[in-house]
């Protein structure tokens, strides 16, 4: 009797688990309602004739843009019949299992995330195809889409070989945030050369207790070595010389660059050896530091009360410049579309990469959480750190030394596992255990051998 | 030949045949391929077909110092292994002994301890990163005897992780010691103490020597683990900072993945094979010794 009781339970679990897994599946998507301007309709009555009934698979990382971009697909799936399914992946190892799937035969994605600094290193490996023609046909690519929209300098993070190769869902540049009431308080300005932002870290730490200076990402792996490389450019040194494609770190340039960041980061709080981007940012959100000099997204947050003990206490200022003169980079997420998706797919995956990063959705994605890559975006925005930003972008788009660093070097195929032997050699020089010359030899040595084809 | 005759004949064989073939799939073809790739140039992301031949060039490279990181990590592995393994090991004896004490409710006390078994090594990795800020959680208890430590410095890090590794590896100990202590025999207890033997007299010359397979045994399999662990380290520090922490998993993974070396990784993770293997046998060695003696 309890064996049978047993077995029925089980049997119902079993039952109701598949049930639930197959309404998952199916469940048609509720309808919004939505009306929609006339251009807009046609254009999607027109994706609904030629691509109604397909499924277009997108592979996405775990990030604000992605829970953003996902509350855009249950109209555009109601509009056109065309079914979306978004695989997200924790962002640190997405680039392995991205690797992983591309190194087989069947890449199982129709859409795929891709970055900055991996750009040049898929368009070489033929990972990503460009999307030139397909933002050249008035057809697929309506015009209140609005590829001109999109900041300058963004642009150049999805450019490769003058090809264009994603459209743009998040966007980045470095960003110095300081504590106005601090600032305030003890008469500071915001530091506008590297020799000042020295020196108020200095102060911050040495006068004020329970302050430190300076928060920035230090830790080993990509993130020592994405802190480190401005400095480097602004202080007139370089990753790469483009002439002999050799790498340039023994450079005088280059050596007293990383000199002065492992000495900058004296001045940060305790343990910033081993801060990544989160403890940085957490750390000033909650007042502990003066400053802090990292990506422009951190920017959200530090104006949330609900994270942060800061909101509305501070200031925001470009990155400042360095001898050779002001540097900061560009860092972008796209969109991009895999060599193996052709044809009909191909098209029918970017009418989804349009409706989601258009202007006429731009309203939506941002308040759902997006990061503005537009200009009209940042023209619209009363926050107090947007309009810093744009005038930021607008300065790294006009900065040779911005666009060397992104081109040169960013736009390298090797970046990535270049940077990860950069970042090693950084760590050791942040210990002691070498000297900035020691370890810049090093980073000469092997990234060389990795340019020579490893 | 019937079948029955067949099977008759070779029964030995069949029965090891499913084991024998898990073995050949499961680890001598990854271990004859991971040779193979370990004598290319294969740069991880690109197709099979355009990896280079290259010889004993990787292996060139991991004995040749062309790995300066090389030393620094056998060294920490090293480190890492056998304090973790044996504070684990002491720690899970001294709770299985005080379980093997409690008379009743000692299930829901063993629940209690198995919980660090069964969190994810990488959400446990986590907790412990924070719990070891520097105005965290474990400062905030040493704040009490007037302590406060940069956790996350090149001086503190490893001891922050062996600490943290203990935490997820300990219940391992508790739970075969524990079923080890209970599976012991009654009468030498009964008779030492009736001979008036101390508590720690007891445990020295009867609990001992008689758990020492089960210790031997519980001890070589954890020493592997450990080799073998990845997901805490990497999570709380991820070889940092400087290469304080960069214990040989995450160093083969950051060779093979992150630089995309995969044939200098296979090498590597051949090496760290080797260990392995060598650490093994001395410990087998013992645990033989130990039931020829016994």
């Amino acid at each position: 009797m309890r064996k049978s009781i047993a077995i029925a339970i089980s049997v119902i679990i079993v039952i109701a688990i598949i049930a639930g897994a197959i309404a998952y599946i199916y469940t048609p998507t509720k309808p919004t309602g939505k009306v929609y301007p006339e251009e807009v309709k046609e254009w999607l009555n027109m994706v609904k004739k030629k691509y109604g009934g397909r499924t277009i698979n997108i592979a996405a990382v775990s990030h604000p843009s992605t829970s953003a971009f996902t509350k855009l697909i249950p109209e555009f799936e109601e509009a056109t019949d065309i079914r979306v399914n978004t695989v997200v992946y924790e962002e640190t190892k997405y680039f392995d299992k991205i690797l992983l799937i591309a190194s087989g035969e069947v890449v199982p994605y129709d859409i795929m995330f891709g970055c900055t600094e991996i750009r040049g290193s898929f368009a070489e490996e033929g990972i990503f195809s460009p999307i030139d023609d397909l933002l050249e046909n008035t057809e697929l690519t309506p015009s209140w889409y609005d590829w001109d929209d999109f900041v300058d300098a963004y642009k150049m993070g999805v450019t490769y070989k003058n090809h264009i190769y994603g459209t743009l869902v998040h966007g980045e540049t470095n960003l110095l945030a300081y504590r106005k009431d601090l600032f305030e308080e003890y008469g500071k300005e915001p530091p506008t050369t590297y020799d000042e932002l020295l020196e108020t870290a200095k102060f911050f730490k040495e006068e004020v207790p329970g302050v430190a200076g300076i928060s920035i990402r230090a830790k080993k792996d990509w993130e020592a070595q994405w802190a480190w490389i401005p400095f480097c450019y602004g202080y007139g040194g370089e990753f790469l010389d483009v002439e002999t494609m050799t790498p340039n770190f023994s450079s005088p340039e280059s050596i007293a660059s990383l000199k002065y960041f492992v000495n900058l980061l004296k001045y940060g709080p305790v343990g910033i050896e081993s801060f990544s981007f989160e403890e940085a940012w957490t750390n000033f959100r909650m007042g502990k530091s003066a400053m802090l000099l990292e990506a422009s997204c951190a920017a959200v947050d530090i104006e949330n009360p609900e994270k942060s003990v800061v909101a509305g206490k501070v200031g925001y200022a470009p990155m400042p410049s360095g001898p050779a003169g002001s540097v900061a980079g560009v860092w972008n997420w796209f969109l991009a579309i895999p060599s193996s998706v052709t044809g009909k797919q191909r098209e029918a995956a970017w009418c989804v990469m349009v409706w989601l990063t258009s202007k006429y959705t731009q309203d939506d994605y941002l308040k759902y959480g997006g990061i503005i890559t537009r200009r009209s975006g940042f023209e619209k925005s009363k926050t107090p750190y947007d309009a810093v930003i744009l005038k930021s972008l607008d300065e790294v788009a006009n900065s040779s030394l911005s666009h060397k660093m992104m081109e040169e070097w960013y736009g390298l195929p090797i970046n990535l596992a270049a940077g990860s032997v950069i970042s090693l050699y950084v760590a050791e020089v942040e210990t002691g255990a070498l000297t900035a010359e020691e370890a810049c030899a090093r980073m000469d040595e092997e990234v060389g051998e990795m340019l020579g084809g490893g | 030949m019937a079948l029955s005759e067949f099977v008759r004949k070779n029964y030995p064989i069949l029965l090891i045949l499913p084991a024998l073939l898990t073995v050949l799939v499961l680890v001598i073809y990854p271990l004859v391929t991971s040779l193979r790739i370990s004598t290319y140039n294969w740069i991880f992301g690109t197709r099979w077909e355009t990896a280079r031949y290259v010889g004993l060039n990787n292996y060139r490279w991991l004995f040749g110092g062309g790995d300066y990181f090389l030393g620094t990590s056998i060294w920490v592995t090293l480190v890492y292994v056998s304090c973790t393994v044996l504070l684990s090991l002491i720690l899970g004896m001294g709770i299985a002994l005080l379980l093997n004490r409690i008379t009743r409710y000692s299930s829901i006390f063993m629940s209690a301890f198995i919980i660090p078994l069964v969190t994810m090594p990488a959400v446990a990795g986590l907790a412990w990163r924070l719990y070891f800020t520097y105005d965290g959680f474990v400062n905030y208890l040493l704040s009490f005897i007037g302590l406060k430590i940069n956790w996350y410095s090149v001086n503190y890090a490893l001891l922050a992780m062996v600490i943290a590794t203990i935490w997820v590896s300990t219940p391992f100990f508790v739970l075969v010691l524990y079923a080890g202590l209970t599976s012991l025999p009654r009468e030498p207890y009964e008779a030492a103490k009736i001979d008036g033997a101390s508590r720690w007299l007891i445990f020295k010359d009867i609990t001992l020597p008689l758990m020492k397979p089960v210790i031997l045994t519980a001890t070589i399999i954890q020493t592997i683990d450990m080799f073998r662990m990845f997901d805490v380290p990497y999570i709380m520090f991820g070889g940092g900072p400087g290469s304080s922490t960069e214990i040989l998993s995450i160093h083969i993974s950051r060779v093979a993945f992150s630089m995309r070396y995969l044939g200098r990784g296979s090498c590597l993770s051949l090496l760290l094979i080797a260990i392995v293997l060598a650490v093994t046998v001395l410990l087998i060695r013992s645990l033989v010794r130990t039931r020829r003696g016994g």
